[in-house]
Protein backbone atom coordinates (compact mmCIF):
# COMPACT_ATOMS: atom_id res chain seq x y z
CA UNK A 1 0.00 0.00 0.00
CA UNK A 2 2.47 2.40 1.27
CA UNK A 3 4.50 1.44 -2.34
CA UNK A 4 1.36 2.02 -4.17
CA UNK A 5 0.91 5.55 -2.65
CA UNK A 6 4.92 6.80 -2.78
CA UNK A 7 4.27 5.77 -6.51
CA UNK A 8 1.15 7.81 -7.01
CA UNK A 9 2.82 10.57 -5.62
CA UNK A 10 5.81 10.13 -7.57
CA UNK A 11 3.78 10.26 -10.72
CA UNK A 12 1.58 13.52 -9.05
CA UNK A 13 5.14 15.36 -8.51
CA UNK A 14 7.16 14.51 -11.79
CA UNK A 15 3.65 15.69 -13.82
CA UNK A 16 3.63 18.96 -12.05
CA UNK A 17 7.36 19.29 -12.51
CA UNK A 18 6.84 18.73 -15.72
CA UNK A 19 4.45 20.97 -16.53
CA UNK A 20 6.07 23.57 -14.52
CA UNK A 21 9.09 23.27 -16.22
CA UNK A 22 7.36 22.78 -19.60
CA UNK A 23 6.30 26.49 -20.12
CA UNK A 24 10.11 27.42 -20.42
CA UNK A 25 11.27 23.90 -22.47
CA UNK A 26 8.79 24.88 -24.55
CA UNK A 27 10.32 28.48 -25.13
CA UNK A 28 13.56 27.52 -25.48
CA UNK A 29 13.10 25.08 -27.86
CA UNK A 30 11.32 27.61 -29.69
CA UNK A 31 14.20 29.88 -29.56
CA UNK A 32 16.71 27.22 -30.51
CA UNK A 33 14.59 25.51 -33.23
CA UNK A 34 16.54 25.62 -36.51
CA UNK A 35 15.14 27.05 -39.60
CA UNK A 36 13.63 24.24 -41.24
CA UNK A 37 11.76 23.60 -37.81
CA UNK A 38 10.10 26.93 -38.22
CA UNK A 39 9.20 26.06 -41.71
CA UNK A 40 7.53 23.10 -40.74
CA UNK A 41 5.53 24.39 -37.98
CA UNK A 42 4.76 27.54 -40.41
CA UNK A 43 3.48 24.97 -42.87
CA UNK A 44 1.29 22.78 -40.37
CA UNK A 45 -0.23 26.12 -39.08
CA UNK A 46 -1.02 26.98 -42.84
CA UNK A 47 -2.76 23.65 -43.21
CA UNK A 48 -4.57 24.07 -40.46
CA UNK A 49 -5.93 27.12 -41.25
CA UNK A 50 -7.11 26.16 -44.53
CA UNK A 51 -8.86 22.99 -43.22
CA UNK A 52 -10.15 25.39 -40.59
CA UNK A 53 -12.16 28.23 -43.38
CA UNK A 54 -13.31 24.88 -45.49
CA UNK A 55 -14.59 23.81 -42.54
CA UNK A 56 -16.34 26.64 -41.66
CA UNK A 57 -17.45 27.49 -45.11
CA UNK A 58 -19.18 24.21 -45.22
CA UNK A 59 -20.56 24.65 -41.68
CA UNK A 60 -23.88 26.13 -42.73
CA UNK A 61 -24.43 23.11 -45.43
CA UNK A 62 -23.36 20.32 -43.12
CA UNK A 63 -26.05 20.33 -40.59
CA UNK A 64 -28.92 20.88 -42.22
CA UNK A 65 -31.98 19.73 -41.00
CA UNK A 66 -34.24 18.26 -43.70
CA UNK A 67 -37.58 20.82 -44.18
CA UNK A 68 -40.43 19.50 -45.62
CA UNK A 69 -42.26 21.15 -48.52
CA UNK A 70 -45.86 21.10 -49.02
CA UNK A 71 -47.08 21.38 -52.37
CA UNK B 1 -14.52 18.17 -30.91
CA UNK B 2 -17.72 15.74 -31.20
CA UNK B 3 -20.00 18.71 -30.45
CA UNK B 4 -19.61 20.40 -33.84
CA UNK B 5 -21.62 20.63 -36.44
CA UNK B 6 -24.78 18.84 -33.91
CA UNK B 7 -27.07 22.10 -34.16
CA UNK B 8 -29.15 22.28 -36.71
CA UNK B 9 -28.81 25.18 -38.97
CA UNK B 10 -31.62 25.42 -41.48
CA UNK B 11 -30.54 27.09 -44.90
CA UNK B 12 -33.19 28.28 -47.52
CA UNK B 13 -31.23 28.96 -50.45
CA UNK B 14 -32.18 32.82 -51.31
CA UNK B 15 -33.58 33.62 -47.79
CA UNK B 16 -31.06 35.34 -45.18
CA UNK B 17 -30.79 33.34 -41.82
CA UNK B 18 -33.15 34.33 -39.23
CA UNK B 19 -31.69 35.20 -35.76
CA UNK B 20 -31.74 32.06 -33.52
CA UNK B 21 -30.01 30.17 -37.06
CA UNK B 22 -27.19 33.01 -36.77
CA UNK B 23 -26.65 31.75 -33.52
CA UNK B 24 -26.54 28.40 -33.80
CA UNK B 25 -24.01 29.25 -36.66
CA UNK B 26 -22.15 31.50 -34.70
CA UNK B 27 -21.89 29.05 -31.83
CA UNK B 28 -20.43 26.08 -34.50
CA UNK B 29 -18.52 28.51 -36.20
CA UNK B 30 -16.63 29.07 -32.49
CA UNK B 31 -16.72 25.50 -31.50
CA UNK B 32 -14.66 24.74 -34.98
CA UNK B 33 -12.33 27.72 -34.50
CA UNK B 34 -11.40 26.37 -31.28
CA UNK B 35 -11.48 22.82 -31.70
CA UNK B 36 -8.93 23.78 -34.26
CA UNK B 37 -6.74 25.95 -32.21
CA UNK B 38 -6.96 23.81 -28.88
CA UNK B 39 -5.63 20.55 -31.28
CA UNK B 40 -2.85 22.83 -33.07
CA UNK B 41 -1.84 24.27 -29.57
CA UNK B 42 -1.78 20.60 -27.29
CA UNK B 43 0.54 19.06 -30.52
CA UNK B 44 2.62 22.21 -30.84
CA UNK B 45 3.44 22.07 -26.97
CA UNK B 46 3.71 18.88 -26.27
CA UNK B 47 6.15 18.04 -29.42
CA UNK B 48 8.44 20.93 -28.91
CA UNK B 49 8.14 20.29 -25.17
CA UNK B 50 9.09 16.31 -24.96
CA UNK B 51 9.06 14.36 -27.85
CA UNK B 52 10.47 15.86 -31.11
CA UNK B 53 10.20 13.77 -33.60
CA UNK B 54 6.53 14.21 -32.65
CA UNK B 55 7.04 17.36 -34.64
CA UNK B 56 7.86 16.09 -37.87
CA UNK B 57 5.25 13.08 -38.01
CA UNK B 58 2.85 15.78 -36.96
CA UNK B 59 3.60 18.43 -39.22
CA UNK B 60 3.29 15.45 -42.18
CA UNK B 61 -0.25 14.40 -40.86
CA UNK B 62 -1.43 18.43 -40.97
CA UNK B 63 -0.29 18.67 -44.62
CA UNK B 64 -1.30 15.50 -45.91
CA UNK B 65 -5.13 16.09 -44.09
CA UNK B 66 -5.37 19.32 -46.05
CA UNK B 67 -4.15 18.14 -49.14
CA UNK B 68 -6.85 15.08 -48.93
CA UNK B 69 -9.23 17.54 -47.94
CA UNK B 70 -8.29 19.69 -50.55
CA UNK B 71 -8.69 16.72 -53.25
CA UNK B 72 -11.84 15.15 -51.69
CA UNK B 73 -14.61 17.69 -50.75
CA UNK B 74 -17.00 14.74 -50.05
CA UNK B 75 -14.82 13.48 -47.21
CA UNK B 76 -13.82 16.33 -45.57
CA UNK B 77 -15.96 16.54 -42.60
CA UNK B 78 -14.84 12.72 -41.47
CA UNK B 79 -11.21 13.86 -42.37
CA UNK B 80 -11.25 16.71 -40.11
CA UNK B 81 -13.31 14.94 -37.14
CA UNK B 82 -10.38 12.06 -37.29
CA UNK B 83 -7.33 14.27 -37.45
CA UNK B 84 -8.56 16.49 -34.83
CA UNK B 85 -9.50 13.20 -32.87
CA UNK B 86 -5.64 11.47 -33.88
CA UNK B 87 -3.48 14.83 -33.28
CA UNK B 88 -5.09 15.18 -29.64
CA UNK B 89 -4.72 11.98 -28.34
CA UNK B 90 -1.42 10.72 -30.63
CA UNK B 91 -0.21 14.26 -28.53
CA UNK B 92 -1.46 13.46 -24.97
CA UNK B 93 -0.78 9.51 -25.20
CA UNK B 94 2.80 10.14 -26.17
CA UNK B 95 2.81 12.87 -23.51
CA UNK B 96 1.76 10.23 -20.56
CA UNK B 97 3.75 7.93 -21.89
CA UNK B 98 7.34 9.71 -21.35
CA UNK B 99 6.02 10.78 -18.28
CA UNK B 100 5.44 6.95 -17.31
CA UNK B 101 9.04 6.03 -19.01
CA UNK B 102 10.46 8.83 -16.85
CA UNK B 103 8.82 7.66 -13.42
CA UNK B 104 9.80 3.93 -14.15
CA UNK B 105 13.60 5.02 -14.96
CA UNK B 106 13.44 7.01 -11.55
CA UNK B 107 11.86 4.25 -9.62
CA UNK B 108 15.00 1.73 -8.23
CA UNK B 109 14.49 -1.81 -8.19
CA UNK B 110 14.56 -2.23 -4.67
CA UNK B 111 11.17 0.18 -4.80
CA UNK B 112 9.62 -2.25 -7.94
CA UNK B 113 10.36 -5.05 -5.15
CA UNK B 114 8.29 -3.34 -2.64
CA UNK B 115 5.60 -2.67 -4.40
CA UNK B 116 5.14 -6.26 -6.46
CA UNK B 117 6.11 -8.36 -3.42
CA UNK B 118 8.70 -10.39 -5.23
CA UNK B 119 12.13 -9.79 -5.34
CA UNK B 120 13.36 -8.36 -8.54
CA UNK B 121 17.02 -8.05 -9.58
CA UNK B 122 18.38 -5.02 -11.35
CA UNK B 123 18.94 -6.72 -14.29
CA UNK B 124 15.13 -7.12 -14.78
CA UNK B 125 14.42 -3.62 -14.06
CA UNK B 126 16.82 -2.09 -16.48
CA UNK B 127 15.49 -4.54 -19.26
CA UNK B 128 11.86 -3.26 -18.29
CA UNK B 129 13.20 0.22 -18.39
CA UNK B 130 14.64 -0.59 -22.05
CA UNK B 131 11.46 -2.12 -22.98
CA UNK B 132 9.55 0.72 -22.21
CA UNK B 133 11.36 2.95 -24.00
CA UNK B 134 11.15 1.28 -27.13
CA UNK B 135 7.30 1.02 -26.78
CA UNK B 136 7.77 4.80 -26.79
CA UNK B 137 9.44 4.75 -29.59
CA UNK B 138 7.17 2.39 -31.53
CA UNK B 139 3.99 4.01 -30.22
CA UNK B 140 5.35 7.32 -31.96
CA UNK B 141 5.39 5.36 -35.25
CA UNK B 142 2.55 3.01 -35.81
CA UNK B 143 0.75 5.60 -34.58
CA UNK B 144 1.61 7.44 -37.68
CA UNK B 145 1.30 4.93 -39.70
CA UNK B 146 -2.58 3.90 -38.81
CA UNK B 147 -3.29 7.43 -39.54
CA UNK B 148 -1.49 7.24 -43.09
CA UNK B 149 -3.21 3.75 -43.38
CA UNK B 150 -6.42 6.09 -42.97
CA UNK B 151 -5.57 8.50 -45.91
CA UNK B 152 -4.32 5.42 -48.32
CA UNK B 153 -7.94 3.44 -47.82
CA UNK B 154 -8.65 7.41 -49.01
CA UNK B 155 -6.81 7.68 -52.10
CA UNK B 156 -7.67 4.59 -53.05
CA UNK B 157 -11.09 4.78 -52.61
CA UNK B 158 -11.86 8.05 -54.37
CA UNK B 159 -9.27 7.47 -57.55
CA UNK B 160 -10.21 9.92 -59.96
CA UNK B 161 -11.00 13.66 -59.82
CA UNK B 162 -14.27 12.28 -61.70
CA UNK B 163 -15.12 9.77 -59.55
CA UNK B 164 -14.78 12.52 -56.36
CA UNK B 165 -16.96 15.77 -58.21
CA UNK B 166 -20.01 13.14 -59.33
CA UNK B 167 -20.04 11.80 -55.59
CA UNK B 168 -20.08 15.04 -54.45
CA UNK B 169 -22.37 16.89 -56.91
CA UNK B 170 -24.98 13.96 -55.95
CA UNK B 171 -24.52 14.72 -51.67
CA UNK B 172 -24.80 18.12 -52.47
CA UNK B 173 -27.78 17.47 -54.31
CA UNK B 174 -29.38 15.27 -51.18
CA UNK B 175 -28.51 17.19 -48.67
CA UNK B 176 -29.26 20.63 -49.59
CA UNK B 177 -32.57 20.70 -51.17
CA UNK B 178 -35.95 19.39 -50.20
CA UNK B 179 -36.76 16.23 -48.61
CA UNK B 180 -32.98 15.38 -47.87
CA UNK B 181 -31.22 12.39 -47.19
CA UNK B 182 -31.94 8.77 -48.30
CA UNK B 183 -29.76 9.15 -51.16
CA UNK B 184 -32.62 8.84 -53.49
CA UNK B 185 -33.30 11.05 -56.20
CA UNK B 186 -36.40 13.23 -57.10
Amino acid sequence: MAGIALAIGRFGYDFFVLLYNGAGTTLYAMRAAAWYDVVIILASFASMVYMMVDDIARLKYRSVKPTKVKL
Amino acid sequence: MEGRGTNPVIVVPGIPLDKRNQNRLAKEMAKTILAFAAAFAVWLVISLMQVRLALYTGAIVWVVSAFTVWRMPNEADKIINRLLQFIVGYSLGLLLWGIIVRVVVATPAAMWTQMIGVSLNGAYASTFVGWMAIAFTIALVMGFFSYMGYIWQLFNMNRSREQVDERRAAYMRNRSFGEGGGGTKR
